[in-house]
Protein backbone atom coordinates (compact mmCIF):
# COMPACT_ATOMS: atom_id res chain seq x y z
CA UNK A 1 0.00 0.00 0.00
CA UNK A 2 1.57 3.28 -1.06
CA UNK A 3 2.24 5.96 1.68
CA UNK A 4 -0.31 8.75 2.26
CA UNK A 5 1.41 12.03 1.59
CA UNK A 6 -1.53 14.70 2.10
CA UNK A 7 -4.83 14.19 3.97
CA UNK A 8 -7.34 16.79 4.70
CA UNK A 9 -9.92 16.06 7.16
CA UNK A 10 -13.24 18.06 7.46
CA UNK A 11 -11.49 21.22 6.69
CA UNK A 12 -13.47 24.14 7.39
CA UNK A 13 -12.52 27.68 7.40
CA UNK A 14 -15.17 30.58 7.19
CA UNK A 15 -15.14 33.69 5.83
CA UNK A 16 -18.31 36.88 5.53
CA UNK A 17 -18.99 35.73 2.40
CA UNK A 18 -17.28 32.37 2.00
CA UNK A 19 -16.93 29.06 3.71
CA UNK A 20 -15.14 25.75 2.95
CA UNK A 21 -17.03 23.40 4.57
CA UNK A 22 -15.95 19.65 5.38
CA UNK A 23 -13.12 19.23 3.16
CA UNK A 24 -11.83 15.77 3.23
CA UNK A 25 -8.93 15.18 0.13
CA UNK A 26 -6.18 12.76 0.62
CA UNK A 27 -2.86 12.29 -2.01
CA UNK A 28 -0.80 8.96 -2.12
CA UNK A 29 2.89 9.13 -2.73
CA UNK A 30 3.77 9.78 -6.63
CA UNK A 31 0.14 10.24 -7.62
CA UNK A 32 -1.34 13.73 -8.65
CA UNK A 33 -4.63 14.77 -7.44
CA UNK A 34 -6.27 17.79 -9.59
CA UNK A 35 -9.14 20.25 -7.79
CA UNK A 36 -11.58 21.28 -10.44
CA UNK A 37 -13.93 24.31 -9.32
CA UNK A 38 -15.03 27.35 -10.75
CA UNK A 39 -13.81 30.58 -9.74
CA UNK A 40 -14.03 31.20 -6.26
CA UNK A 41 -14.99 27.60 -5.91
CA UNK A 42 -12.63 27.46 -2.66
CA UNK A 43 -9.43 25.76 -4.81
CA UNK A 44 -6.93 28.71 -3.34
CA UNK A 45 -7.96 28.90 -0.11
CA UNK A 46 -7.68 24.89 0.04
CA UNK A 47 -4.16 24.93 -0.86
CA UNK A 48 -3.77 28.25 1.03
CA UNK A 49 -5.13 26.09 4.24
CA UNK A 50 -2.95 23.17 3.80
CA UNK A 51 0.14 25.36 3.18
CA UNK A 52 -0.23 27.24 6.35
CA UNK A 53 -0.55 30.49 4.54
CA UNK A 54 -3.92 31.14 6.10
CA UNK A 55 -5.37 29.48 9.11
CA UNK A 56 -8.37 27.43 9.22
CA UNK A 57 -11.13 27.30 12.01
CA UNK A 58 -11.05 23.56 12.43
CA UNK A 59 -10.36 20.18 10.59
CA UNK A 60 -6.48 18.98 10.33
CA UNK A 61 -4.15 18.83 7.46
CA UNK A 62 -1.84 15.98 7.78
CA UNK A 63 1.45 16.21 5.47
CA UNK A 64 3.63 13.07 5.45
CA UNK A 65 1.46 12.29 8.49
CA UNK A 66 2.41 15.46 10.74
CA UNK A 67 0.00 18.57 11.27
CA UNK A 68 0.87 21.29 8.99
CA UNK A 69 0.72 24.20 11.06
CA UNK A 70 2.22 27.94 9.67
CA UNK A 71 5.48 27.57 11.21
CA UNK A 72 6.13 24.10 10.85
CA UNK A 73 9.33 24.91 9.01
CA UNK A 74 10.41 21.09 8.70
CA UNK A 75 6.88 20.05 6.48
CA UNK A 76 7.66 23.12 4.61
CA UNK A 77 10.99 21.45 3.29
CA UNK A 78 9.34 19.05 1.74
CA UNK A 79 6.83 21.42 0.08
CA UNK A 80 7.34 22.84 -3.68
CA UNK A 81 4.62 25.40 -4.06
CA UNK A 82 3.67 27.71 -7.69
CA UNK A 83 1.25 30.15 -6.82
CA UNK A 84 -1.48 31.99 -9.17
CA UNK A 85 -0.98 35.23 -10.23
CA UNK A 86 2.35 35.83 -8.48
CA UNK A 87 3.99 38.91 -9.35
CA UNK A 88 7.56 38.72 -6.92
CA UNK A 89 10.26 41.61 -6.86
CA UNK A 90 9.48 42.87 -10.39
CA UNK A 91 13.08 44.82 -10.55
CA UNK A 92 15.23 41.50 -9.39
CA UNK A 93 17.14 39.70 -11.61
CA UNK A 94 15.88 35.85 -11.76
CA UNK A 95 19.41 35.00 -11.03
CA UNK A 96 19.24 36.75 -7.42
CA UNK A 97 15.66 35.44 -6.78
CA UNK A 98 16.77 31.61 -6.66
CA UNK A 99 19.80 32.79 -4.47
CA UNK A 100 17.09 33.83 -2.00
CA UNK A 101 14.90 30.73 -2.78
CA UNK A 102 18.08 27.97 -2.41
CA UNK A 103 18.96 29.78 0.57
CA UNK A 104 15.85 28.59 2.68
CA UNK A 105 16.19 24.43 1.45
CA UNK A 106 18.03 22.36 3.08
CA UNK A 107 17.75 20.33 0.02
CA UNK A 108 18.82 22.81 -2.47
CA UNK A 109 20.29 20.81 -6.22
CA UNK A 110 22.06 23.63 -7.94
CA UNK A 111 22.46 21.17 -10.88
CA UNK A 112 19.10 20.55 -11.24
CA UNK A 113 18.25 23.93 -11.37
CA UNK A 114 20.77 24.69 -13.53
CA UNK A 115 19.83 21.59 -16.01
CA UNK A 116 16.13 22.30 -16.10
CA UNK A 117 16.50 26.30 -16.74
CA UNK A 118 18.57 24.66 -19.56
CA UNK A 119 15.41 22.16 -20.58
CA UNK A 120 13.11 25.62 -20.40
CA UNK A 121 15.62 27.76 -21.66
CA UNK A 122 15.09 30.62 -19.07
CA UNK A 123 17.35 33.42 -19.12
CA UNK A 124 18.30 33.97 -15.77
CA UNK A 125 20.17 37.16 -15.82
CA UNK A 126 16.43 38.95 -17.20
CA UNK A 127 14.64 40.74 -14.37
CA UNK A 128 11.74 39.31 -13.34
CA UNK A 129 9.13 41.78 -15.22
CA UNK A 130 11.07 41.15 -18.07
CA UNK A 131 9.80 37.24 -17.91
CA UNK A 132 6.60 36.73 -19.77
CA UNK A 133 4.03 34.62 -18.09
CA UNK A 134 5.10 31.39 -19.70
CA UNK A 135 8.40 31.66 -18.18
CA UNK A 136 7.52 33.36 -14.84
CA UNK A 137 5.75 29.90 -14.18
CA UNK A 138 8.43 27.95 -15.78
CA UNK A 139 11.24 29.66 -13.22
CA UNK A 140 8.29 28.86 -10.10
CA UNK A 141 7.89 25.53 -11.57
CA UNK A 142 11.86 25.18 -11.62
CA UNK A 143 11.97 26.80 -8.30
CA UNK A 144 9.33 24.32 -6.91
CA UNK A 145 11.43 21.68 -8.35
CA UNK A 146 14.97 21.91 -7.42
CA UNK A 147 15.13 20.70 -3.83
CA UNK A 148 13.26 17.53 -4.48
CA UNK A 149 9.50 18.23 -2.70
CA UNK A 150 7.97 15.30 -2.13
CA UNK A 151 4.61 17.54 -2.44
CA UNK A 152 4.26 20.09 -5.16
CA UNK A 153 1.31 22.25 -4.83
CA UNK A 154 0.20 23.88 -7.61
CA UNK A 155 -2.34 26.97 -8.03
CA UNK A 156 -4.19 27.23 -11.22
CA UNK A 157 0.21 27.19 -12.81
CA UNK A 158 -1.68 26.97 -16.64
CA UNK A 159 -3.80 29.63 -16.24
CA UNK A 160 -2.95 32.67 -18.76
CA UNK A 161 -0.37 29.79 -20.56
CA UNK A 162 -0.34 29.77 -24.62
CA UNK A 163 -1.57 26.12 -25.71
CA UNK A 164 2.27 25.10 -26.28
CA UNK A 165 3.59 26.59 -22.92
CA UNK A 166 0.82 24.33 -21.15
CA UNK A 167 1.52 21.55 -22.90
CA UNK A 168 5.40 21.88 -22.07
CA UNK A 169 4.82 22.58 -18.52
CA UNK A 170 2.02 19.89 -18.41
CA UNK A 171 4.78 17.36 -19.89
CA UNK A 172 7.45 17.96 -17.32
CA UNK A 173 5.17 17.73 -14.51
CA UNK A 174 4.64 14.62 -15.58
CA UNK A 175 7.91 13.42 -16.20
CA UNK A 176 8.63 14.87 -12.76
CA UNK A 177 6.32 12.43 -10.98
CA UNK A 178 8.38 9.89 -13.13
CA UNK A 179 11.54 10.74 -12.06
CA UNK A 180 11.17 12.01 -8.05
CA UNK A 181 8.39 10.30 -6.93
CA UNK A 182 6.46 13.39 -5.74
CA UNK A 183 2.72 14.11 -5.71
CA UNK A 184 1.24 17.07 -6.95
CA UNK A 185 -1.77 18.65 -5.67
CA UNK A 186 -3.02 20.34 -9.12
CA UNK A 187 -5.66 23.03 -8.49
CA UNK A 188 -7.17 24.71 -12.23
CA UNK A 189 -10.44 25.20 -14.01
CA UNK A 190 -8.86 23.86 -17.37
CA UNK A 191 -10.53 20.21 -17.29
CA UNK A 192 -8.45 19.45 -19.94
CA UNK A 193 -5.37 20.30 -18.29
CA UNK A 194 -6.71 17.81 -15.09
CA UNK A 195 -7.37 15.65 -17.50
CA UNK A 196 -3.89 15.12 -18.76
CA UNK A 197 -1.99 14.82 -15.37
CA UNK A 198 -4.53 13.99 -12.45
CA UNK A 199 -5.37 10.42 -11.21
CA UNK A 200 -7.54 11.94 -8.90
CA UNK A 201 -9.94 14.28 -9.51
CA UNK A 202 -11.91 16.45 -6.63
CA UNK A 203 -14.55 18.87 -8.00
CA UNK A 204 -15.13 21.85 -5.97
CA UNK A 205 -17.96 24.01 -5.63
CA UNK A 206 -18.94 27.03 -3.13
CA UNK A 207 -16.42 25.26 -0.99
CA UNK A 208 -17.82 21.92 -0.71
CA UNK A 209 -16.32 18.91 -2.19
CA UNK A 210 -18.97 17.52 -5.05
CA UNK A 211 -17.23 14.61 -6.25
CA UNK A 212 -13.82 12.98 -5.47
CA UNK A 213 -12.85 10.11 -7.28
CA UNK A 214 -9.91 8.62 -9.82
CA UNK A 215 -10.18 9.82 -12.59
CA UNK A 216 -10.12 6.78 -14.42
CA UNK A 217 -13.21 5.49 -12.56
CA UNK A 218 -15.41 9.03 -13.29
CA UNK A 219 -14.85 8.62 -17.11
CA UNK A 220 -15.86 4.73 -16.79
CA UNK A 221 -18.69 5.02 -14.55
CA UNK A 222 -20.50 8.43 -15.81
CA UNK A 223 -21.99 8.14 -19.29
CA UNK A 224 -24.21 11.15 -20.42
CA UNK A 225 -27.60 10.40 -22.47
CA UNK A 226 -27.86 13.08 -24.63
CA UNK A 227 -31.86 13.00 -26.03
CA UNK A 228 -32.91 14.13 -29.69
CA UNK A 229 -35.89 15.60 -28.34
CA UNK A 230 -37.20 16.54 -24.94
CA UNK A 231 -36.34 13.78 -21.81
CA UNK A 232 -39.53 11.99 -21.18
CA UNK A 233 -40.66 12.93 -17.20
CA UNK A 234 -40.44 9.55 -16.03
CA UNK A 235 -36.52 10.11 -16.61
CA UNK A 236 -35.95 13.22 -15.61
CA UNK A 237 -37.80 12.72 -12.78
CA UNK A 238 -35.43 9.82 -11.38
CA UNK A 239 -32.70 11.56 -12.84
CA UNK A 240 -30.55 13.46 -10.65
CA UNK A 241 -28.05 15.37 -13.13
CA UNK A 242 -30.30 17.14 -15.84
CA UNK A 243 -29.17 19.70 -17.97
CA UNK A 244 -31.14 21.02 -21.33
CA UNK A 245 -32.05 17.02 -23.30
CA UNK A 246 -28.36 15.53 -21.54
CA UNK A 247 -28.33 13.52 -18.27
CA UNK A 248 -25.77 12.30 -16.62
CA UNK A 249 -25.96 8.69 -15.13
CA UNK A 250 -23.26 7.12 -13.03
CA UNK A 251 -23.58 3.09 -13.74
CA UNK A 252 -24.21 1.12 -16.51
CA UNK A 253 -26.80 -0.48 -14.74
CA UNK A 254 -28.47 2.70 -14.13
CA UNK A 255 -29.01 3.21 -17.66
CA UNK A 256 -29.83 -0.09 -18.71
CA UNK A 257 -32.56 -0.24 -16.36
CA UNK A 258 -34.15 3.17 -17.89
CA UNK A 259 -37.06 2.59 -19.80
CA UNK A 260 -36.19 4.27 -23.23
CA UNK A 261 -36.28 4.07 -26.73
CA UNK A 262 -32.94 3.52 -28.14
CA UNK A 263 -33.59 5.53 -31.27
CA UNK A 264 -34.95 8.96 -29.15
CA UNK A 265 -31.49 9.21 -27.46
CA UNK A 266 -28.17 8.27 -27.58
CA UNK A 267 -24.78 7.05 -24.44
CA UNK A 268 -21.29 8.66 -24.76
CA UNK A 269 -18.73 9.02 -22.89
CA UNK A 270 -18.24 12.02 -20.71
CA UNK A 271 -15.51 14.54 -20.03
CA UNK A 272 -14.26 16.32 -16.73
CA UNK A 273 -15.46 19.52 -17.82
CA UNK A 274 -19.02 18.04 -18.51
CA UNK A 275 -19.27 16.10 -14.70
CA UNK A 276 -18.44 19.34 -13.20
CA UNK A 277 -21.35 20.96 -15.34
CA UNK A 278 -24.02 18.68 -14.19
CA UNK A 279 -22.62 18.68 -10.88
CA UNK A 280 -22.75 22.45 -10.60
CA UNK A 281 -26.21 22.73 -12.26
CA UNK A 282 -27.76 20.03 -9.55
CA UNK A 283 -25.95 21.63 -6.83
CA UNK A 284 -27.48 25.23 -8.16
CA UNK A 285 -30.93 23.11 -8.61
CA UNK A 286 -30.67 22.00 -4.95
CA UNK A 287 -30.02 25.39 -3.88
CA UNK A 288 -33.57 26.87 -5.30
CA UNK B 1 15.79 34.57 9.28
CA UNK B 2 19.17 36.01 7.83
CA UNK B 3 18.27 35.17 4.71
CA UNK B 4 15.27 37.30 4.70
CA UNK B 5 17.64 40.46 5.90
CA UNK B 6 20.16 39.40 3.36
CA UNK B 7 17.45 39.58 0.70
CA UNK B 8 16.15 42.82 1.75
CA UNK B 9 19.81 44.35 1.64
CA UNK B 10 20.33 42.53 -1.73
CA UNK B 11 17.27 43.09 -3.75
CA UNK B 12 17.84 47.17 -2.59
CA UNK B 13 21.14 47.67 -3.45
CA UNK B 14 20.51 50.21 -6.52
CA UNK B 15 18.36 52.28 -3.85
CA UNK B 16 20.77 52.25 -1.00
CA UNK B 17 23.33 53.70 -3.13
CA UNK B 18 20.95 55.97 -4.42
CA UNK B 19 19.88 57.10 -0.60
CA UNK B 20 23.40 57.64 0.52
CA UNK B 21 24.23 59.63 -2.48
CA UNK B 22 21.26 62.25 -1.80
CA UNK B 23 21.97 61.99 2.12
CA UNK B 24 25.68 63.13 1.36
CA UNK B 25 24.76 66.22 -0.40
CA UNK B 26 21.82 66.82 1.18
CA UNK B 27 23.59 67.28 4.75
CA UNK B 28 26.47 68.67 3.08
CA UNK B 29 23.98 71.29 1.74
CA UNK B 30 21.70 71.44 5.51
CA UNK B 31 24.54 72.18 7.25
CA UNK B 32 26.04 74.86 4.98
CA UNK B 33 23.09 77.05 6.21
CA UNK B 34 24.42 77.19 9.55
CA UNK B 35 23.19 75.48 13.37
CA UNK B 36 20.08 76.22 13.33
CA UNK B 37 19.27 73.45 10.88
CA UNK B 38 20.46 71.07 12.52
CA UNK B 39 17.36 69.45 13.90
CA UNK B 40 16.01 69.57 9.94
CA UNK B 41 19.70 67.51 8.88
CA UNK B 42 19.42 65.05 12.40
CA UNK B 43 16.06 63.94 11.32
CA UNK B 44 15.83 64.06 7.59
CA UNK B 45 18.48 61.73 7.31
CA UNK B 46 17.19 58.55 9.02
CA UNK B 47 14.21 59.44 7.44
CA UNK B 48 15.42 59.53 4.15
CA UNK B 49 17.20 56.46 4.69
CA UNK B 50 14.55 54.51 5.93
CA UNK B 51 12.12 55.23 3.16
CA UNK B 52 14.37 54.89 0.68
CA UNK B 53 15.34 51.30 1.96
CA UNK B 54 12.99 49.99 4.11
CA UNK B 55 9.74 51.93 2.87
CA UNK B 56 10.84 50.90 -0.81
CA UNK B 57 10.58 47.50 0.31
CA UNK B 58 7.86 47.11 2.46
CA UNK B 59 5.89 49.15 -0.84
CA UNK B 60 7.11 46.51 -3.03
CA UNK B 61 6.19 43.45 -1.09
CA UNK B 62 2.48 45.07 -0.63
CA UNK B 63 2.05 46.07 -3.95
CA UNK B 64 3.49 42.65 -5.69
CA UNK B 65 1.95 40.45 -2.84
CA UNK B 66 5.18 38.85 -2.85
CA UNK B 67 4.61 37.74 0.81
CA UNK B 68 1.64 35.31 -0.79
CA UNK B 69 4.72 33.27 -1.95
CA UNK B 70 7.87 33.72 0.70
CA UNK B 71 5.10 32.90 3.43
CA UNK B 72 5.01 29.20 1.59
CA UNK B 73 9.39 29.01 2.10
CA UNK B 74 10.55 27.46 5.21
CA UNK B 75 10.90 30.57 7.17
CA UNK B 76 8.79 31.23 10.63
CA UNK B 77 6.02 34.13 10.08
CA UNK B 78 7.38 35.60 12.96
CA UNK B 79 10.94 36.09 11.46
CA UNK B 80 9.19 38.48 8.89
CA UNK B 81 8.46 40.29 11.23
CA UNK B 82 11.61 40.19 13.24
CA UNK B 83 13.39 40.93 10.55
CA UNK B 84 11.93 44.47 9.61
CA UNK B 85 11.98 45.52 13.02
CA UNK B 86 15.97 44.43 13.26
CA UNK B 87 16.43 46.41 9.66
CA UNK B 88 14.42 49.36 10.98
CA UNK B 89 16.53 49.70 13.66
CA UNK B 90 20.12 49.20 11.68
CA UNK B 91 18.76 51.57 8.75
CA UNK B 92 18.46 54.04 12.01
CA UNK B 93 21.91 53.29 13.47
CA UNK B 94 23.62 53.23 10.11
CA UNK B 95 22.03 56.87 9.55
CA UNK B 96 23.27 58.23 12.96
CA UNK B 97 26.93 57.10 12.08
CA UNK B 98 26.34 58.64 8.75
CA UNK B 99 25.57 61.71 10.38
CA UNK B 100 28.33 61.49 12.14
CA UNK B 101 31.21 60.45 9.79
CA UNK B 102 30.12 63.28 7.44
CA UNK B 103 30.08 65.62 9.93
CA UNK B 104 33.65 65.07 11.18
CA UNK B 105 34.81 65.01 7.38
CA UNK B 106 33.11 68.64 6.72
CA UNK B 107 35.35 69.42 10.06
CA UNK B 108 38.35 68.27 8.82
CA UNK B 109 37.60 70.28 5.17
CA UNK B 110 37.02 73.34 7.18
CA UNK B 111 33.35 73.63 5.91
CA UNK B 112 30.58 74.26 7.92
CA UNK B 113 29.35 71.79 10.65
CA UNK B 114 27.24 70.84 13.23
CA UNK B 115 27.90 70.93 17.07
CA UNK B 116 26.70 67.15 17.42
CA UNK B 117 26.89 65.18 20.89
CA UNK B 118 25.58 62.15 21.45
CA UNK B 119 23.07 63.37 23.45
CA UNK B 120 21.59 65.45 20.94
CA UNK B 121 22.13 62.37 18.83
CA UNK B 122 19.67 59.83 21.47
CA UNK B 123 17.29 62.43 21.51
CA UNK B 124 16.36 62.22 17.74
CA UNK B 125 17.05 58.54 17.25
CA UNK B 126 14.47 57.95 20.05
CA UNK B 127 12.01 60.07 18.65
CA UNK B 128 12.52 57.90 15.19
CA UNK B 129 12.52 54.51 17.00
CA UNK B 130 9.18 55.76 17.85
CA UNK B 131 8.48 56.48 14.61
CA UNK B 132 9.57 53.55 12.73
CA UNK B 133 7.92 51.18 15.13
CA UNK B 134 4.88 52.88 14.00
CA UNK B 135 5.64 52.44 10.69
CA UNK B 136 5.70 48.72 10.93
CA UNK B 137 2.52 47.96 13.47
CA UNK B 138 0.68 49.78 10.61
CA UNK B 139 2.20 47.79 7.79
CA UNK B 140 2.19 44.90 9.48
CA UNK B 141 -1.72 45.39 10.57
CA UNK B 142 -2.82 47.22 7.66
CA UNK B 143 -0.85 47.56 4.54
CA UNK B 144 1.61 49.68 3.03
CA UNK B 145 -0.78 52.80 2.20
CA UNK B 146 -1.95 53.03 5.91
CA UNK B 147 1.93 52.62 6.81
CA UNK B 148 2.87 55.75 4.45
CA UNK B 149 0.28 57.37 6.87
CA UNK B 150 2.76 57.52 9.78
CA UNK B 151 3.80 61.48 9.89
CA UNK B 152 0.30 62.13 10.32
CA UNK B 153 -0.42 59.53 12.65
CA UNK B 154 3.34 60.46 14.72
CA UNK B 155 1.81 64.34 14.84
CA UNK B 156 -1.63 63.19 16.56
CA UNK B 157 0.45 61.37 19.10
CA UNK B 158 3.06 64.21 20.03
CA UNK B 159 0.05 66.98 19.72
CA UNK B 160 -2.22 64.55 22.15
CA UNK B 161 0.58 63.81 24.68
CA UNK B 162 1.35 68.04 24.12
CA UNK B 163 -2.48 68.77 25.29
CA UNK B 164 -2.58 65.93 27.91
CA UNK B 165 0.85 67.34 29.80
CA UNK B 166 -0.70 70.74 29.86
CA UNK B 167 -4.07 69.48 31.27
CA UNK B 168 -2.06 67.88 34.12
CA UNK B 169 -0.13 71.31 34.19
CA UNK B 170 3.42 69.63 33.45
CA UNK B 171 5.68 71.93 31.77
CA UNK B 172 7.40 70.00 28.46
CA UNK B 173 10.62 72.40 28.70
CA UNK B 174 10.84 71.50 32.13
CA UNK B 175 11.11 67.86 31.11
CA UNK B 176 13.37 68.04 28.04
CA UNK B 177 15.90 70.19 30.65
CA UNK B 178 16.24 67.05 32.80
CA UNK B 179 19.15 66.14 33.10
CA UNK B 180 18.10 62.55 32.21
CA UNK B 181 15.66 63.15 30.08
CA UNK B 182 17.50 61.61 26.88
CA UNK B 183 17.94 58.60 28.62
CA UNK B 184 14.20 57.95 29.70
CA UNK B 185 13.10 58.84 26.52
CA UNK B 186 15.53 56.60 24.70
CA UNK B 187 14.11 53.91 27.52
CA UNK B 188 10.60 54.74 26.21
CA UNK B 189 11.00 54.26 22.52
CA UNK B 190 12.52 51.01 23.25
CA UNK B 191 9.90 50.11 25.12
CA UNK B 192 7.73 51.34 22.08
CA UNK B 193 9.73 49.31 19.31
CA UNK B 194 9.26 46.02 21.54
CA UNK B 195 5.42 46.77 22.11
CA UNK B 196 4.57 47.62 18.41
CA UNK B 197 6.73 44.50 17.40
CA UNK B 198 4.26 42.40 19.21
CA UNK B 199 1.70 43.93 18.29
CA UNK B 200 3.02 43.71 14.31
CA UNK B 201 3.41 39.77 14.97
CA UNK B 202 0.08 39.26 16.46
CA UNK B 203 -1.41 41.44 13.51
CA UNK B 204 0.77 39.44 11.30
CA UNK B 205 0.10 35.78 12.19
CA UNK B 206 -4.06 36.90 12.36
CA UNK B 207 -3.95 38.31 9.03
CA UNK B 208 -5.60 36.48 6.36
CA UNK B 209 -6.41 36.86 2.99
Amino acid sequence: MSKRILEINNLCKNYSKFSLSNINLTLEEGKVLGLIGQNGAGKSTTIKSLLGLISYDSGSILINNQVMTPDNINLKQDIGYVPENVFLYQDVKCREFYKFVKSCYKNWDDDLFFELSKEFDLNLDKRIKELSKGNLVKLLIIIAISHHPRLLVLDEPTSGLDPLIRNQVLNYLKKVVEKEKCSILFSSHITEDINKLADTVSFLHNGKILLSESKETILKKYKKVVFKNEIPNNIRESSKFVYNNVIMKCDDKDIVGMNFNQEECCVSDITLDEVLGFLVNNEKKLKL
Amino acid sequence: MIQLILKDFNFNKKNIYISFLICLIGFYLISQDGQRYKILACTLIPLLLFNFIIGKLCFVEDRDKVFKYIQALPIKKSHFVIAKYFEGFVVLVVSFVFIFIENFILKILNKNYFNLDLQYALLIFSIMLIYVGIFFFLYFRFNYQVANQTLVVFYIFCLMGYKLLGLLNLDILKFMNYKYFNIFLFVFAIICYTFTFRLSRHSYYRKDE
